[in-house]
């Protein structure tokens, strides 16, 4: 199960994710990825407090989302990393793309400057 | 109204009133039905045009004659005989006869003999009005029956024709063309289907005349509404007033369902200078939607199959793929054994491992999992591994090797596709490891002399395939006698216990306590058994394991 959000705070698209972001729910994450790619949102953030699993089809569509955006020359910001996710994000040494945040608020902050 | 008769065949004594287009044939769609095989399914169509008729075949297999003479074509005066097969017709010309109506004559009149031809003529003696009235009811009766009649048989031929159309661009077609041969004033037909999100998406739509549109669809939402939540079929004026019904009604609207779930809609919207649809007219729709419904959900289910099917074939293709890229033995290396283990749980996994003998005495060791599952995952992992042996050739370091391998992978695949590997290269001569590491799970290294096992955690960089000038370093390490080196995918460090505990590190570790390669893998699986209990593999579990000998 997934449950996602989208809100638009000034310039900064944030993304709530709630639940699993794997091989059967990242699909359902696709279509507002590509519409995102296409309105040319390039400040996008991803709220993952509550997201409880991720699998590599979980981190393909943060990363398909993370390269595109990157593309447009903007940035993909992560916050409120917890749990199984942050130990994948860990694992896959992820730190080294994405900017980790503890709070949505910084995150967005770090777009203004 | 000009009528043709029949006087000879399966359906004499029957009149039909002829309208602007009359099919014969023995399609059960055609106005007039002709149940003999030796006729065709569209046989010949009577047409008018500015008061004049005219008869015209339509390919038919045995022909159509008028008067005995075979036409392809054939302007009909009162009284012309058309012969389709052993059916005789006799046209009669419109003229309004003094007197009274013309009733229409419905009664198969009895008796085989030649003599049927008078009897006939004699049904159409004109009926003064009083005699109508007295018998109206009879006749709706007989109507009704009539009337019963062709709708079953449209309804059960639109059966017969799609119950086993599969596609379901064929099916619709199908069903619009029956619609269009049972409503000679519908001018243009949709089917519209609810797609997910309940939204009325237009899945076929059909034009009598012509090709593409003069104007779009419009349909009053509250029609719609009516159609979709209450399951009923509505006849519409096409104004904004839907009530108004009753007379001038230009389009009608049935409701698609089957399963006790309503699918969408059928629209049949009549020609502008066509005669109105009728309660008759909508009741044959509502029939042929409910046959049609079934035959859109059959249609629906065979595609989900379908779809299935493909994808196992392409599974099946690409395990075959993924397995040819395998090394099917372990290498042979002076002074070194080799293990390794490969146990995928879906047909294709996204793991993968490779030997690569190299110049200099040296041999690369790679352990990889590619992102996703199928067929995509198996091209991009034999992409990567070809990709690996070529930079592997070209590049002495390692971090070199993956800082190639990533520029190539994010150049060339699907965005949201990316791999995690593990490359080292062995000096044998030397008895050095270089390694880099892409994300990938640490290798451990087992001390000979005292046993003890360490996580090499260094080197671990980013992914390959997330970010394009991603930097790569490396480590390296010398190996004694006695040394052992285990390299795994996630499936083994995340292989979860009935109460949903990881593996983890410290286990492996623990596990890892033999000083042959074979033996080091043999270890960790049965202590991997253990953990699981009941539980099932859930991930490819993929590891390569050496040793140092001499």
């Amino acid at each position: 199960m997934l449950e996602f959000k989208r809100d638009q705070l000034d310039d900064v698209e944030v993304l709530t994710l709630k639940g699993n972001l794997d091989a059967l729910t990242a699909p359902e994450l696709r279509p507002t990825i590509d519409e995102l790619v296409a309105n040319r949102r390039t400040k996008v953030v991803f709220d993952l407090r509550d997201l409880t699993l991720i699998d590599s089809s979980g981190v393909g569509a943060i990363v398909s989302l993370f390269k595109r955006v990157r593309m447009l020359g903007g940035d993909v910001k992560i916050a409120c990393l917890a749990n199984q996710p942050k130990e994948i994000f860990r694992l896959l040494r992820l730190d080294r793309a994405f900017d980790l945040f503890d709070t949505v608020e910084e995150a967005r902050g770090k777009f203004k400057k | 109204m000009a009528k043709l008769i029949t006087i000879r065949g399966p359906t004499r004594g029957r009149e039909y009133e002829l309208d602007e287009l009359c099919l014969l044939g023995r399609s059960p769609a055609c106005q007039i039905y002709i149940g003999d095989l030796t006729v065709s399914r569209q046989h010949a169509r009577v047409t008018s045009s500015s008061g004049k008729w005219v008869v015209e075949d339509l390919g038919s297999g045995n022909g159509t004659y008028v008067n005995e003479t075979r036409i392809t074509q054939a302007l009909l005066q009162n009284d012309d005989e058309i012969r389709i097969s052993t059916s005789v017709f006799r046209f009669v010309a419109d003229e309004e006869p003094a007197g009274g109506r013309w009733v229409n004559m419905v009664t198969v009149l009895a008796g085989n003999e030649p003599g049927l031809v008078n009897t006939v003529t004699q049904a159409r003696v004109p009926v003064p009005q009083a005699f109508l009235e007295s018998n109206t009811s009879e006749l709706t009766i007989r109507g009704d029956l009539q009337r019963a009649h062709r709708m079953l048989e449209t309804i059960y031929a639109v059966t017969e024709a799609t119950a086993n159309v599969l596609d379901p661009k064929k099916l619709f077609n199908q069903i619009l063309d029956y619609l269009f041969n049972i409503f000679p004033d519908a001018d243009r037909g949709f089917i519209m289907l609810l797609d997910p999100n309940n939204q009325l998406i237009p899945s076929a739509i059909r034009r009598r005349r012509g090709e593409g549109f003069s104007g779009g669809l419009v349909v009053s939402q509250s029609v719609v509404g009516q159609v979709l939540q209450e399951g009923k079929s509505v006849l519409s004026t096409g104004t904004a007033n839907p009530k108004k019904t009753a007379s001038g009604a230009t389009k009608m609207c049935a409701p698609l369902a089957a399963g006790g779930k309503t699918l969408g809609i059928l629209l049949i919207e009549g020609r502008v200078d066509g005669r109105s649809f009728t309660q008759e007219d909508l009741d044959l729709l509502s029939g042929v939607a409910m046959q049609a419904g079934v035959a859109i959900l059959n249609a629906h289910l065979h595609q989900l199959l379908l779809r299935q099917s493909r994808l196992e074939q392409d599974m099946a293709f690409a395990k075959q793929v993924q397995r040819s890229f395998l090394p099917s033995e372990p290498p042979e290396v002076p002074g070194f054994l080799f293990s390794r283990r490969y146990n995928p749980v879906f047909d294709v996994g996204g793991d993968f491992y490779d030997f690569i003998p190299l110049p200099e005495q040296r041999i690369g060791i790679l352990i990889g999992d590619v992102s996703g599952k199928g067929v995509s995952a198996a091209l991009l992992m034999a992409r990567l591994t070809s990709d690996m042996r070529y930079f592997s050739i070209s590049e002495i370091s390692p971090a070199r090797v993956l800082a190639r391998a990533n520029a190539a992978l994010i150049a060339g695949v699907q965005d949201n596709m990316f791999a995690t590997v593990l490359y080292m290269v062995l000096d044998v001569p030397r008895r050095l490891l270089t390694l880099s590491n892409a994300g990938h799970v640490p290798p451990l290294l087992r001390r000979g002399r005292d046993g003890s096992v360490v996580e090499i955690d260094e080197a671990t960089n980013l992914a390959l395939g997330v970010l394009p000038d991603a930097v790569f370093d490396e480590f390296a390490v010398e190996l004694a006698i006695g040394d052992g080196v285990l390299l795994c995918t996630d499936g083994v460090v995340e292989a979860k216990s009935p109460i949903q505990e990881e593996y983890g590190f410290s286990r492996l570790q623990r596990a890892v306590a033999s000083a042959s390669p074979e033996a080091m893998i043999e270890g960790v699986i049965k202590d991997l058994q253990r953990h699981s209990g009941s539980t099932s593999q859930y991930d490819d579990i993929t590891m390569v394991a050496f040793t140092r000998r001499t």
